[in-house]
């Protein structure tokens, strides 16, 4: 079951040589490293020599589908974690891009990235969607994924407490809205002044309403990847509340995103025999 | 209402906004009034064409604006003047009730329901048991407001500079 | 002038000066999932640490990331708090990119009243560095890490001595409780740490500044940038970058950071971008503090800190940008510019 991230790297290297070699893309985004910092950053690559740039560990973090928008209309293969395949499928499901312009190199049973308490909740450790796979596939049973959260167990008292102390530390960077796949909007609601919904000053009302707004855009289509967080300068806990969303839709309506390119988005959909907790009689 | 008042718990009267769907719930509004039944003045109405036209973004602006509760009301399920807006605006919010209380905001503050145009009386019942709610739990502190305080208070400019 | 303590005279000192004075040090900082050093003020002095360069810059200081404009008149700054502070332990990365930002704001023409009013309260102690982090470039920008006389007191630790070298003898007296130091001594730790400083393993021929066209029109950027997500991470923790812009808000105006990395910074009212891609905002950014500014004002507007790729989400290293740059000008020819 264990992958080893030195035959992961070969294996990607592989297929990206082999396609560009046979001119089947254009481009493969990857990840590589930088040449001073020596640390892991998206990598672009066009030429089958540059192939053994391509590396995977577990400090791969960036959620690489997101850089799929900026090329539409070429041909690409990317390497795609569980998570970047279901950001993928959620774009095809929008719409947003052609499949045969697509190689999906996904990388099986991924073993998770440092630092990233997503990972932890996890429960696609397989990619959903693919035409290369690198390394093994992980047995689902195998997956003793951690669900409880301690602001589950809190009083509302104390989890507006928890989120107060931490947006009042945000400083508006939109890392966590640029890294997100989900944000792809040409114009973001923070930045609309007609209709104008939230303060762009680093006010802690305007913070908290800024994450709350930004996590009402992910419901239903938040995949919990935890982009968001490993982006966060500040180290706050943004993923916190969209990640309740993909709880509850889990549970009221069995719904989780990205799993399938031919799925609805679970706001653009309705049954009508759906529940209604906590509405008035 | 003076502004003052608001920041006495004995003597709070919310500010609640309501957004009602021009064919059902606001008829309903309608028809209470012309009906002659009695409730609470706290509700501001904001009559939208349709429930399925409420952003959940408004209403997190409202809480961000200081209202210390929010109604919703729109056509029953399966009676929708556009067919089904109203079934795409209860999963929204669904959403966003739990996405509110998760953040903290008190359940009793975000009220959802349904309500025909010939339920004149039920509305009626509707805004009273929303603005019992609403003072049961007090003036919203808003999202920055430290335990204990009203939102007026700390948002001084709002209530004169003081 | 040298003044000396250990570091219970220093506790001492730092206790009798907050009596008239708020300070402000980097504190360690341990909420959320990272641990942070940063500029604070502080109630003890027991909560200063030393330890390594802060994770985010003193600017917020000097052009706070969110002021109010009391008046909105130019030249009538805030009512607030005209209490004196003392800024402890100040860099030289962070020493240097002052002076970018009174380039700007303490223009002749041009003096900004609000940042004025900041500068003139805050009394700087810089400190000498004993190590860079991996990312730190800046003796490669000819800043020197160990030594600085931009503060009027610069502070040198070693174990448990304090050496305060007084550059601005107006100030001494801050320090005048504490014995008199021996130069030498001081120098011997000034050569020791030049020393380790000196082996560089990035090193840069850049024409300064950059030719403007040349560098401007050359094809690279858009690969350079084609990771960069636009947020404004960078801007934010860099230490010399000062856009901003303003909100009203129910009578209020303010005044808050902004980002030429926002694809709104550049947005006109009429919907058109100037600068519509990623890659022209990026640019933007490295030849402002590469071009423009070294042409207006005789300075680089970056000190190397290494801040911007400490934090950027990508990893985006400005150090391998400017090597591009500079094959591609050696490559056109060694192209200087006059």
């Amino acid at each position: 079951m264990e992958n080893n991230y030195k035959k992961l790297t070969e294996e990607i290297r592989g297929f990206a040589f082999e396609l560009l070699k046979d001119g089947k893309v254009d481009r493969v985004i990857g990840y590589g490293k930088e040449e001073y910092s020596g640390e892991v950053t998206p990598l672009f690559i066009t030429a089958p020599d540059e192939s053994n740039r391509l590396i995977f560990n577990s400090e791969c973090s960036m959620l690489l589908a997101k850089y799929l928008l900026n090329y539409r209309e070429s041909r690409v293969a990317i390497v795609a974690k569980p998570c970047d395949t279901r950001a993928i499928a959620s774009y095809l499901a929008e719409n947003l891009l052609k499949r045969e312009n697509l190689v999906i190199i996904g990388i099986n049973g991924c073993p998770g990235i440092t630092g990233n308490t997503a990972c932890i909740e996890c429960t696609v450790r397989n990619p959903v969607i693919f035409d290369f796979t690198a390394g093994e596939a992980i047995d689902k049973a195998e997956l003793s994924p951690r669900v409880a959260n301690e602001l589950e167990e809190m009083t509302a008292a104390e989890r507006l407490a928890y989120f107060q102390e931490e947006f009042s530390r945000c400083i508006r960077c939109y890392a966590c809205r640029e890294a997100c796949y989900v944000c792809y909007c040409e114009e973001c609601f923070t930045d609309s002044n007609q209709p104008f919904w939230v303060g762009g000053s680093v006010k802690l009302k305007d913070n908290f309403t800024f994450h709350l707004m930004r996590s009402m855009h992910m419901a239903g289509r938040c995949i919990n990847c935890g982009a968001c967080e490993m982006a966060c300068p500040e180290g706050i806990d943004v993923r916190a509340l969209p990640a309740k969303l993909t709880r509850v839709a889990r549970e009221l309506y069995n719904y989780e995103a990205g799993m399938d390119p031919e799925q609805k988005t679970l706001l653009t959909d309705y049954d009508v025999n759906d529940p209604q907790p906590g509405f008035l009689d | 209402m003076n502004q003052a008042d608001t920041k006495q718990i004995d003597t709070f009267e919310p500010k609640i906004l309501a957004f009602l769907c021009n064919w059902c719930s606001y008829a309903a509004a309608d028809l209470a009034g012309s009906s002659r039944i009695q409730y609470p003045p706290n509700i501001r109405v904001i009559r939208v064409p349709c429930s399925g036209r409420i952003d959940p973004l408004l209403i997190i602006k409202a809480f961000n604006s200081g209202a210390d509760g929010v109604l919703v009301s729109g056509c029953h399920p399966g009676d929708c003047h556009y067919t089904d807006g109203n079934m795409y605006a209860r999963r929204r919010f669904v959403m966003l009730k739990e996405l509110l209380t998760f953040a903290g905001v008190e359940e009793e503050r975000v009220n959802f329901t349904w309500c025909s145009a010939s339920e004149g009386k039920r509305f009626a019942g509707i805004v009273r048991e929303v603005v019992d709610r609403v003072k049961k739990v007090g003036p919203w502190k808003g999202f920055a407001g430290p335990a204990g305080q009203g939102f007026l208070e700390r948002e001084g400019e709002l209530a004169g500079g003081k | 002038m040298i003044k000396v303590a250990n570091s219970e005279e220093l506790e001492q000192l730092l206790n009798r000066l907050s009596q008239d004075y708020k300070i402000a040090a980097p504190v360690v900082k341990r909420k959320g999932r990272k641990e942070r050093i940063e500029y604070e003020y502080i109630d003890s002095p027991g909560e200063i640490t030393l330890e390594r360069q802060p994770d985010s810059s003193p600017k917020k200081f000097f052009l706070p990331q969110n002021e109010r404009m009391e008046v909105e008149v130019a030249g009538a700054p805030g009512t607030e708090d005209k209490q004196k502070t003392i800024l402890f332990g100040v860099r030289s990365c962070d020493l240097e990119a002052l002076k970018v930002l009174d380039d700007v704001f303490l223009d002749d023409n041009y003096i900004d009243a609000y940042y004025q009013q900041h500068r003139e309260n805050i009394i700087i102690i810089g400190l000498s560095c004993s190590e860079g982090k991996p990312s730190c470039f800046c003796g490669t920008l000819g800043i020197d890490p160990v030594k600085n006389d931009s503060a009027p007191i610069f502070l040198y630790q070693r174990g448990d001595r304090y050496y305060f070298k007084v550059y601005d003898e107006e100030y001494a007296y801050l320090l005048e409780d504490l014995p008199e130091g021996d130069e030498g001594e001081l120098a011997e730790i000034v050569e020791e740490r030049a020393a380790s400083f000196a082996e560089n393993n990035f090193t840069l021929d850049l024409p300064v500044p950059l030719p403007e066209e040349t560098t401007f029109s050359a094809p690279f950027w858009g690969d350079l940038a084609e990771k960069c997500l636009g947020c404004g991470v960078c801007t934010y923790y860099c230490p010399t970058c000062y856009c901003f812009g303003f909100f009203w808000e129910q009578g209020e105006k303010s005044r808050c950071w902004d980002s030429c990395m926002f694809a709104s910074f550049t947005k006109h009212a009429s919907g058109h971008n100037p600068r519509r891609s990623q890659d022209q905002r990026y640019r933007q950014r490295v030849m402002h503090k590469y071009s423009y500014h070294p042409e207006n004002y005789g300075r680089l507007a970056c000190t190397g800190c290494g801040r911007c790729l400490d934090n950027c989400p990508v990893n985006l290293d400005i150090r391998s940008v400017l090597k591009t740059v500079e094959s591609y000008l050696q490559e056109k020819g060694g192209v200087k510019s006059g």
